[in-house]
C-alpha cells in the first residue's frame, strides 16, 4: 500500500510539472507522458528496499528498467499512447520487485521470531531438567 | 492461376483472421497467472488483490476484442499476469507479518513467565537465608583476646542481659548490673540442689554472660523464714556455688566468677510480708563493671 500512497503524494505535483514540460518542451523534444515520475519513483523505491539483492526481485526490476528506457524512446518516435502503457508495465514490475523483496525480509523476520520463542522455550525446560 | 491466386488469398486471410483472433501468448500467461492466484492459499486473506488481478484481466481481455495482438492487450495482458502474482505475493506477505506478530507474542509471554518464576525462587531463597542467619543468630562463638573482641562482646553482652529481662530482673548500680533471680524458682524450700525447671533460666543466663569477660559474684540470699538464723549463711553458700557450677557447666569462664553466701543479713525490703520474705530467697550475679584496661 505504500507504494500506492507514494503514487498519490508524487501524481499530483508531478502532473504539473509534465504539464509545463508538455508546453516548453513541445517543439524540441517529444514530452514523456505524465505516468514517467511515478514510474521513475516506483523503480527507485524498489531498489531502496533492496529488490536487487533478491532474485526473483532483482528479475523484475531491470524488466522495470528496461520498459522505462523502451517507454522513453517511443515517446521520443511520437507514439505516446504506447509509451504510457510501456511505463505501466514497468511500474507494476516496479512494485512486484518491490513486495517481493519485502515478502523475504518478512519471511525471515518471522522465521527468526520463532526461533528465539524456541530458543527460550529450551532455556526453560533445559532449567527445569536441572 | 487465378483460381489458386484466389485459393491463397482465401487461405490467407482465414489464416490471418484466425490468427489474429487467438489470444497472444501473453494474454494466455495471465489468464493461467490469475487462475493461480484466484486458488492459492496465499491469496485467500487479499482478496482486494485478487479482484485488482481481475480487473486487469478483463482490461486486457476488452483491448484483446478490441484489437487482438495489438501493443495494448499484450502490455495490458502483461500488467495482469504481474497483478497475479502480486496478489499472491501480498497474501504471503499479510501471512508472515502475522505470523512474526504471533511470535512476538508468545515470547514476551513465555518471558515474562519465566521472569515470575525467577522472582519467585529469588524470594525462596531470600527466605531460606534469612531462615538459617535467624538459626545461626541464637549462637554466638567464643571471641578471641582482643580489644575488639571485647567491644563485640560487650555490644553483644548488653543485648543478651536485656534479653533476660523476661525471666529475671536485670539492673544496674553501684555494683555492676545485677541480674537477680527468684530462689524460690531455682531451689526448693531449703535445698540447694538446682531444680529441674532451673536449667533453661540459668541456660539463658549463662548464653548472655558466656561470651564477656567480665568477673562475676555469684550471691546467694537464703530464705530467712523457717530456717535457723545459722543456717542460712551455708545454705546460701551453697546455692550460690550449685548456680556456679552450673554457669560453669553451660560455657561461663569458672576463672571469673566466685560464689559467695549472704546469709539472711542482707534483706532487699522487710519480711514483714510474704513477698518480703520471698525476695530474701534470691540469688544475685552480679557483671562487675568493666574497669578500663
Amino acid at each position: 500500500m505504500t507504494f500506492l500512497q507514494d503514487d498519490r503524494a508524487v501524481l499530483a505535483p508531478l502532473r504539473a510539472l509534465g504539464f509545463a514540460a508538455l508546453l516548453v518542451a513541445c517543439s524540441s523534444t517529444r514530452p514523456l507522458p505524465p505516468n514517467y515520475a511515478p514510474t521513475r519513483a516506483a523503480i527507485s523505491a524498489a531498489d531502496a528496499v533492496g529488490a536487487d539483492e533478491q532474485p526473483r526481485a532483482a528479475l523484475h526490476l531491470k524488466l522495470a528498467r528496461d520498459q522505462l528506457v523502451e517507454a522513453q524512446a517511443l515517446a521520443q518516435r511520437g507514439k505516446s499512447e504506447e509509451a504510457s502503457l510501456a511505463l505501466d508495465c514497468a511500474r507494476t514490475d516496479a512494485e512486484l520487485a518491490l513486495m517481493v523483496a519485502r515478502e523475504a525480509q518478512a519471511r525471515a523476520d518471522a522465521a527468526r521470531a520463532k526461533e528465539d520463542v524456541q530458543r527460550l522455550g529450551n532455556a526453560d525446560s533445559a532449567r527445569s531438567a536441572e | 492461376m487465378r483460381t489458386s491466386l484466389f485459393t491463397l488469398s482465401l487461405v490467407s486471410l482465414t489464416a490471418l483472421a484466425c490468427a489474429s483472433t487467438a489470444p497472444s501468448p501473453e494474454l494466455l500467461d495471465a489468464r493461467r497467472a490469475y487462475e493461480s492466484a484466484r486458488v492459492a492459499p496465499e491469496a485467500r486473506y487479499t482478496p482486494d488483490r485478487v479482484l485488482e488481478a481481475k480487473q486487469a484481466l478483463d482490461r486486457a481481455e476488452y483491448a484483446h476484442e478490441k484489437e487482438p495482438g495489438s501493443y495494448e492487450e499484450k502490455s495490458l495482458a502483461y500488467i495482469a499476469e504481474r497483478r497475479a502474482e502480486l496478489a499472491i505475493v501480498y497474501g504471503q506477505y499479510d501471512a508472515d507479518r502475522r505470523m512474526r506478530h504471533t511470535a512476538d507474542a508468545q515470547y514476551k509471554a513465555r518471558e515474562d513467565v519465566l521472569r515470575r518464576e525467577a522472582e519467585a525462587n529469588a524470594a525462596e531463597t531470600r527466605r531460606v537465608l534469612e531462615g538459617t542467619r535467624a538459626t545461626l543468630g541464637t549462637v554466638q562463638g567464643n571471641p578471641a583476646d582482643g580489644q575488639q573482641a571485647r567491644q563485640r562482646a560487650d555490644s553483644g553482652n548488653a543485648a543478651a542481659l536485656s534479653s533476660l529481662n523476661q525471666i529475671a530482673r536485670v539492673e544496674d548500680d553501684a555494683r555492676g548490673t545485677v541480674i537477680t533471680l527468684d530462689g524460690s524458682l531455682l531451689f526448693a524450700a531449703n535445698k540447694s540442689e538446682l531444680l529441674p525447671s532451673a536449667r533453661q533460666k540459668l541456660d539463658d543466663v549463662a548464653k548472655a554472660l558466656k561470651d564477656g569477660a567480665e568477673n562475676i559474684t555469684v550471691l546467694g540470699h537464703a530464705d530467712s523464714q523457717g530456717m535457723k538464723a545459722e543456717a542460712n549463711p551455708r545454705l546460701s553458700q551453697e546455692r550460690a556455688d550449685a548456680v556456679r557450677a552450673y554457669l560453669v557447666e553451660r560455657g561461663v569462664a569458672p576463672d571469673r566468677m566466685k560464689a559467695v553466701g549472704a546469709g539472711a543479713t542482707e534483706p532487699v525490703s522487710s519480711k514483714a510480708t510474704p513477698a518480703g520474705r520471698a525476695d530474701g530467697g534470691r540469688i544475685e550475679i552480679v557483671v562487675e563493671k568493666r574497669r578500663a584496661p
